[in-house]
């Protein structure tokens, strides 16, 4: 019985790759492919999968090929460029390929290159489907390169995705940021589309001794589109990694954060908000990996769910036996503001050390009534009275930010429709 | 004689879930009115409802109006929101008010003004007009400048929170303003500053409802008429005399008279 629901499962990876376009031959010969078909599709039923439903990938017939719609380009940027972006030094993807003729950044060896890891089997090491999938595209990687013989400290990256409804197209973005000893730098990163198209993406950090890196994730796209992300950070020593989410658009999306503290002395803070309506669906699964004493991690995930919409948070940290004075705190926070929308979260502590600091919670609930009425006996009208403590929930989150250009870029974002 | 508030035979529950119908009755038929221009005072024992009668008469949303009427300028208010009480000109200054974290006590009061300025049918107000207004407010009330950077009675002091409540009223500028044990832990100094800022909106179409337990406050806000509120009905009503005598005799040969 079992070998006959495997072939099945196998099955149906070979349709999405005929879908694809992808020969026999090449499935012969592509690792990741081999991968894809050794291993069954994900249902609700893996573990990782729990909460989340692919079933769209089977049922969508997703091409690789797009079109190039250059009036779309132009207006996106135009949309996106504000006065406070405009001159900050930028990389412009449409459906996963770099436009040099759209960005200001150009190839040069010593920041910023696009390389061919198709070969190369470390890029991405991690060990699942999406991963697989992203890695049977043989598309460039963009690489970036944060040193101190460059002057570049910040840049914006600017994913732009397009497909007619009618014929829905799969992309699959790569990326790999590398901040160097001693270096301090912030990426921006925008994404944006228009139709329905699955943006595939994999991520490859590396921080290295006393590196720092504030990374901002906005995802306002189209709500017909399909987003997983799966990112991988390395940690040395003394480093500083700071990550902020904002989800708004997407039909469906998932955002899998791998982070592995492998170096002293270093913290990883890593927040997320979640603003979802309709019958979107947003997935934010991660795992911290503590292997080293002294470090820390904190995460903050906050989703406000109305509609028919779904939040969804798997946190997992473990800590290691040497990892000594780790600390390590994890919460989850969801706002229901609809009898229909839903959340479920697991947060999970795997501890191998004894002296260390960890904790992790979730609080779940509708907009607090006490706060509604003193609000609205001041005047305010209900629908006012609810964005204001909408906002002062997200605030809390977005206080945190140094940067004020990225904190306004963020309020803007929330605001608009 | 013009009314500002008419009550009658009131009754409501508060909505309590542990309960097997899930209303516990609190105000058992009061009955009060309240001409235009006069200042009435409500003292009464802890638990009687003095605070249910004023947030039902704010309209929240944990109470059930069950029986009676309570009308508010010759409208039905047990028919309008929150917010449109407010507009009308109700104000209820909270016993206790609530903290909002993340809301900026500047923004709050703005959105607050321009609500009900523009329910009003007035102009709003501009960022730096209003910041002007309300900065000399605060410093009427002795309110340090930064209360209006920080979130809304984050961290505030029990006083603070009333003083802030009192900032709210003198912005709104009701017509009928409510005040829930405003005096309560106020020290002499900001008790007179209090009652200067509740003064100030004094005039011929300003009435008010003053719960209190203390005669002090009303050395500086002379009332027209005091009630006794006990179990859930006004018992009796007298001169601003009676708040003298109860504060030497206690409340025990009024409620003597009380039928459960
Ligand atoms: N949310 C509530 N649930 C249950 N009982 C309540 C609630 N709020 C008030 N009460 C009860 O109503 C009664 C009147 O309370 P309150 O109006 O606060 O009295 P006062 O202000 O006169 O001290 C008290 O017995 C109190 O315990
Ligand atoms: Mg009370």
């Amino acid at each position: 019985m079992s070998n006959v629901k495997e072939h099945q499962y196998g099955n149906e990876w070979i349709e999405i790759l005929e879908n694809l376009s992808f020969s026999e031959q090449e499935r012969k010969t592509s690792n990741a492919i081999r991968f894809l078909l050794a291993n069954s599709f994900p249902t609700r039923k893996t573990e990782e999968w729990k909460y989340s439903d692919l079933k769209w990938l089977k049922k969508i017939k997703f091409t690789q090929n797009s079109v190039f719609d250059e009036i779309f380009i132009q207006k996106a940027l135009d949309t996106i460029l504000t006065d406070d972006l405009k001159n900050v030094p930028r990389i412009v993807c449409y459906n996963g390929r770099y436009l040099k003729q759209f960005s200001t950044i150009q190839e040069n060896p010593n920041f910023f290159m696009l390389v061919d890891y198709s070969k190369n089997e470390s890029f991405i090491n991690l060990k699942n489907a999406l991963v697989a999938l992203n890695k049977i595209f043989d598309n460039l990687t963009i690489t970036v390169k944060f040193s101190s013989k460059n002057d570049m400290k910040s840049i914006l990256c600017i994913n732009l995705g397009n497909a007619n409804t009618s014929r829905p197209c799969v992309f699959s973005p790569k990326y790999h940021f590398h901040i160097l000893d001693n270096v301090q730098a912030t990426i921006l990163e925008i994404n944006y589309g228009e139709g329905v198209y699955f943006s595939n993406s994999v991520y490859d950090i590396k921080l290295d001794h006393k590196a720092q890196l504030n990374y901002t994730y906005i995802n306002k796209a189209s709500k017909k589109s399909y987003y997983c992300t799966n990112t991988l950070i390395e940690l040395s020593d003394h480093t500083k990694y700071k990550q902020f989410q904002l989800i708004k658009g997407s039909l469906f999306s998932r955002y899998e954060t791998n982070i592995h503290l492998k170096g002293e002395w270093s913290q990883a803070e890593f927040d997320a908000v979640q603003i979802l309506s309709d019958h979107q669906h947003a997935d934010i699964t991660s795992q911290v990996i503590h292997d080293v004493p002294h470090c820390q991690s904190h995460q903050n995930v906050k989703n406000i769910l109305s509609d028919f919409s779904h939040g969804v948070f798997q946190g997992k940290v473990y800590v290691n036996r040497l990892a000594q004075k780790t600390n390590a705190q994890q919460q989850n926070q969801a706002l229901l503001l609809s009898d229909h929308a839903e959340i479920n979260t697991k947060p999970e502590l795997e501890i191998y050390a004894d002296d260390v600091k960890c904790s992790h919670g979730a609080a779940i609930g509708a907009l607090d009534q006490e706060q509604l009425f003193f609000l609205m006996s001041r005047g305010i009208p209900y629908e006012l009275a609810q964005k204001m403590l909408i906002n002062a929930f997200i605030n809390e989150s977005i206080e945190k930010i140094d940067d004020s250009i990225i904190q306004n870029l963020l309020h803007q974002s929330i605001m608009a429709k | 004689m013009n009314m500002i508030l008419e009550i009658k035979e009131l009754h409501a529950s508060v909505i309590d879930d542990t309960l097997k119908n899930g209303l516990k009755p609190i105000l058992k038929g009061v009955n009060l009115s309240i001409p235009v221009g006069e200042t009435h005072v409500i003292m009464g024992p802890n638990g009687s409802g003095k605070s249910s009668l004023s947030y039902v008469l704010s309209g929240h949303p944990s109470y059930k109006v069950t029986s009676g009427s309570v009308t508010f300028k010759n409208q039905n208010l047990l028919k309008m929101s929150p917010d449109e009480r407010a507009a009308a000109g109700l104000f209820l200054a909270f016993q206790s008010p609530v903290e909002l974290p993340g809301v900026n006590n500047a923004n709050f009061l703005r959105t607050a003004v321009n609500s009900v300025r523009k329910a009003r049918g007035e102009s709003e107000l501009d960022a730096v007009s209003f910041l002007k207004l309300a900065r000399q407010l605060a410093k009427n009330l002795s309110f340090p400048a930064d209360m209006l950077k920080r979130n809304v009675n984050v961290g505030f002091s029990g006083g603070e929170k009333k003083r802030n409540e009192v900032l709210q009223m003198s912005l709104l500028q009701p017509s009928f303003a409510i005040l829930d044990e405003t005096d309560s832990g106020l020290d002499i100094d900001a008790l007179r500053i209090v009652a200067e800022g509740v003064n100030s909106l004094q005039s011929p179409s300003f009435s008010s409802l003053i719960i209190t337990h203390h005669q002090r406050l009303l050395d500086y806000i002379k009332p027209d008429y005091i009630h006794i509120l006990a179990k859930g009905r006004i018992i009796f009503i007298g001169g601003p005399e009676l708040s003298l005598q109860l504060e030497k005799e206690g409340y025990a040969r009024f409620l003597g008279e009380v039928n459960e």
